[in-house]
């Protein structure tokens, strides 16, 4: 088992990265990290359904993880993706 | 400045040859310029490049690329806005590629040109998402700064060109417009293998959170990006011989009027504001941060802040009731008004003939001939207030730390609190009165009176024909070529006094008492009804003939306690007129 790493957005010239950590034995997706190297706070959210089922807001000038097991994303092993279903995630920068 | 927008008419796409995609047809050369920006959306597979932007054709050359926001769906689509100067232009006219790109990755852009965004970093508010559906959005970004904004959205889809495209979300809160006719993105093969994108342009007024989004697409996995970039400040206007009004609504870096006759408006923020012979009126309601008018006979308001104005001439009347940093008035015959408070404030005011009402707090005034009367109703802390031949009055409700008046022949009350005061007074012909606590007070040439109700830390006085009365303690006093009257009803920890020519009455405790060079014929000490303690009377100064030495005094109605009288030619004095106690001293026939 590994954890595979993927980019879901960036900001500021690459100051801002936001990643998705996913578990390539259950491919479940258990964390997203923002690696947030700004001077401005960064702010995401899940909405599943249209309906906002989580939100976070990671502080300038530092890396803010959080564990996302509430959040049943999957995982597309034909195409190498992250199989989204009902679920959209969006960030903000600055937040 | 105006946001403006060139070649939009279409983009481009590649199926996974090149290393670059075009991202926009050909735009004439006319339709831009060194300065201007270049803005593009570029979708593909996977997040590699762009790493800039390249002409088609010719040797223009781009500076300060930047991507600014992305969004990335991964092993689906990704997009990104990238944006970056006009450096130099190109010798032939061509399109915009996009630079950089993965070689195998499909691809697709859309780019554009924008003229009148901040020349330096206009980038401002971002906001991104990724999903699977046929109705992609960025989510909304924060509010944005401010009100003229150029916003930019873009749709990444892994699908072809031949999808339904659906149509972006209008509104306030959305962007969309400049859509051109075409869907850009590539085609053939299965859906999968393709990269298509779409985007939107709208240049905004207000500050509205800005959200791209797509609704009545083929359902694709999708990954959404908007941004916004802000206009420069609006460029310096000038207006002459202006019979109507001038009305600034955006932020103004620079105005300058001449000869209006009717009126001026900013109603946001103005940097700087010259107007000359103005009749009409002058309306700030936003930020001013340096006002410059002359001749003004109408009338100026702020309502925001206002950081430094300077008027001549000014006939009218001038209100603020924002924040005033600094003001410098000169020939003010009308009314000046500050209802608010005025933080570190220096105001010069040359020949009012007007009156200057103050209703907050005051930290740093100068007035110079002002003939009018100055009232501060409000707190005022740490002021400094110099006031030069002021023929009215001034009141004080509040604190005052620190004042130096010039020629002052009108009227000053203080009726707050006093605190650390420090006055210097040249040429007093009116009267001054405090109520409060006093620290330090400084005279020269006061020729009226001077009460003090409280306690007074330090005074000095130089050529003082007037009075001085004082009901509370002094800790020290020095007068010099004292004409006038001291009556002191508290207790004198020290005096020192020099050439005094007039009466000292103490109804309190004297103490520690210093008396040099007394002319002939007087002791400034008569009476003296309280106690008398430790009076230094040093030999070799006393020039003239003591008639009533200090054990003289008549009466002395209080105790004298250990005088030290070791000098002798005052010892010649008689003691006859002596009524009171004497303990512990030399006295010698």
């Amino acid at each position: 088992m590994a954890t595979q790493t993927f980019q879901h957005s960036s900001f500021g010239n690459g100051q801002v990265v936001v990643e998705i950590d996913v578990n390539d034995a259950t491919w479940r997706v258990s964390r997203v990290r923002c690696i947030n190297n700004s001077a401005h706070a960064l702010a995401a959210r899940v909405l599943s359904g249209g309906t906002e089922v989580w939100t976070g807001t990671a502080p300038a000038g530092q890396t803010t993880q959080w564990n996302v097991a509430g959040v049943q994303l999957g995982w597309d092993s034909v195409n190498s993706g992250i199989v989204m279903g009902n679920y959209v995630v969006q960030v903000r920068w600055p937040a | 400045m105006t946001i403006a927008i060139t070649g939009t008419t279409s983009g481009g796409n590649d199926k996974g040859t090149a290393t670059w995609v075009s991202v926009s047809g050909n735009i004439p050369l006319a339709n831009f310029a060194v300065g201007d920006w270049v803005i593009a959306a570029v979708a593909a597979d996977s997040t590699i490049g762009p790493k800039g932007f390249e002409w088609s054709v010719g040797t223009g050359t781009f500076s300060d690329f930047t991507t600014v926001a992305s969004s990335n769906k991964s092993g689906y689509v990704s997009v990104k806005i990238c944006i970056a100067k006009i450096a130099t232009k190109p010798s032939t006219e061509g399109y915009l590629q996009a630079v950089g790109m993965r070689s195998g990755d499909s691809k697709a852009g859309r780019g554009f040109i924008a003229s009148g965004l901040d020349s330096s970093s206009p980038y401002d508010k971002s906001a991104s998402s990724t999903g699977s559906s046929t109705s992609p959005s960025s989510g909304a970004t924060a509010t944005l700064s401010q009100a003229d904004e150029l916003a930019f959205g873009a749709v990444g889809t892994e699908g072809p060109r031949d999808d339904t495209r659906g149509s972006f979300t209008t509104g306030t809160s959305y962007v969309s417009g400049n859509e051109t006719l075409e869907f850009t993105g590539t085609i053939g093969g299965s859906a999968a293998s393709n990269i298509s994108c779409d985007s939107a342009i709208e240049i905004v007024s207000a500050t509205t959170a800005q959200t791209a989004a797509k609704t009545g697409i083929t359902s694709r996995d999708w990954a959404a990006v908007v941004a916004t970039f802000k206009g420069a400040a609006s460029g310096t206007t000038y207006n002459q011989s202006v019979s109507g009004s001038s009305t600034a609504t955006g932020a103004q870096v620079r105005q300058a009027n001449k000869l209006v006759a009717g009126s001026s408006t900013a109603t946001s923020t103005l940097v700087r504001a010259v107007s000359k012979a103005v009749a009409g009126t002058t309306t700030v309601a936003g930020a001013l941060v340096n006002q410059i008018r002359k001749s003004l006979v109408g009338s100026t308001t702020g309502v925001g802040t206002l950081a430094r104005r300077t008027l001549l001439i000014l006939v009218g009347s001038t209100t603020q009731s924002g924040l005033l940093v600094r003001r410098s008035e000169k020939f003010l015959s009308g009314l000046s008004t500050l209802s608010s408070s005025l933080s570190r404030v220096q105001t010069i005011i040359q020949v009012l003939s007007g009156s200057l009402l103050v209703g907050g707090s005051l930290l740093r005034g100068v007035s110079k001939a002002v003939q009018g009367s100055t009232t501060a109703s409000g707190f005022i802390t740490r002021v400094l207030t110099y006031q030069k031949t002021l023929s009215g009055s001034m009141t004080t409700g509040g604190l005052l730390s620190r004042s130096v008046f010039v020629r002052l022949s009108g009227l000053i009350t203080i009726s707050g609190l006093v605190q650390s005061l420090r006055i210097f007074l040249l040429s007093l012909s009116g009267s001054l009165t405090l109520s409060g606590l006093l620290g330090k007070l400084s005279q020269v040439i006061q020729s009226s009176s001077l009460v003090l109700y409280s306690s007074l830390g330090r005074h000095s006085s130089v050529t003082r024909s007037g009075t001085i009365t004082s009901e509370g303690s002094l800790t020290r006093e020095i007068s010099l070529f004292l004409f006038g009257l001291l009556t002191m009803s508290g207790i004198i920890r020290r005096t020192i006094l020099k050439r005094v020519l007039g009466v000292i009455t103490s109804l309190g405790d004297l103490i520690s008492q210093l008396i040099k060079v007394t002319p002939a014929g007087r002791v400034p000490l008569s009476p003296i009804c309280g106690t008398l303690v430790r009076p230094a009377l040093p030999s070799g100064v006393l020039l003239g003939k003591i008639v009533q030495s200090p054990l003289s005094m008549s009466p002395i109605g209080g105790l004298l306690d250990q005088p030290d009288l070791s000098s002798p030619p005052i010892l010649s004095s008689t003691l006859s007129s002596l009524s009171g106690s004497v303990f512990g001293s030399t006295i010698l026939p």
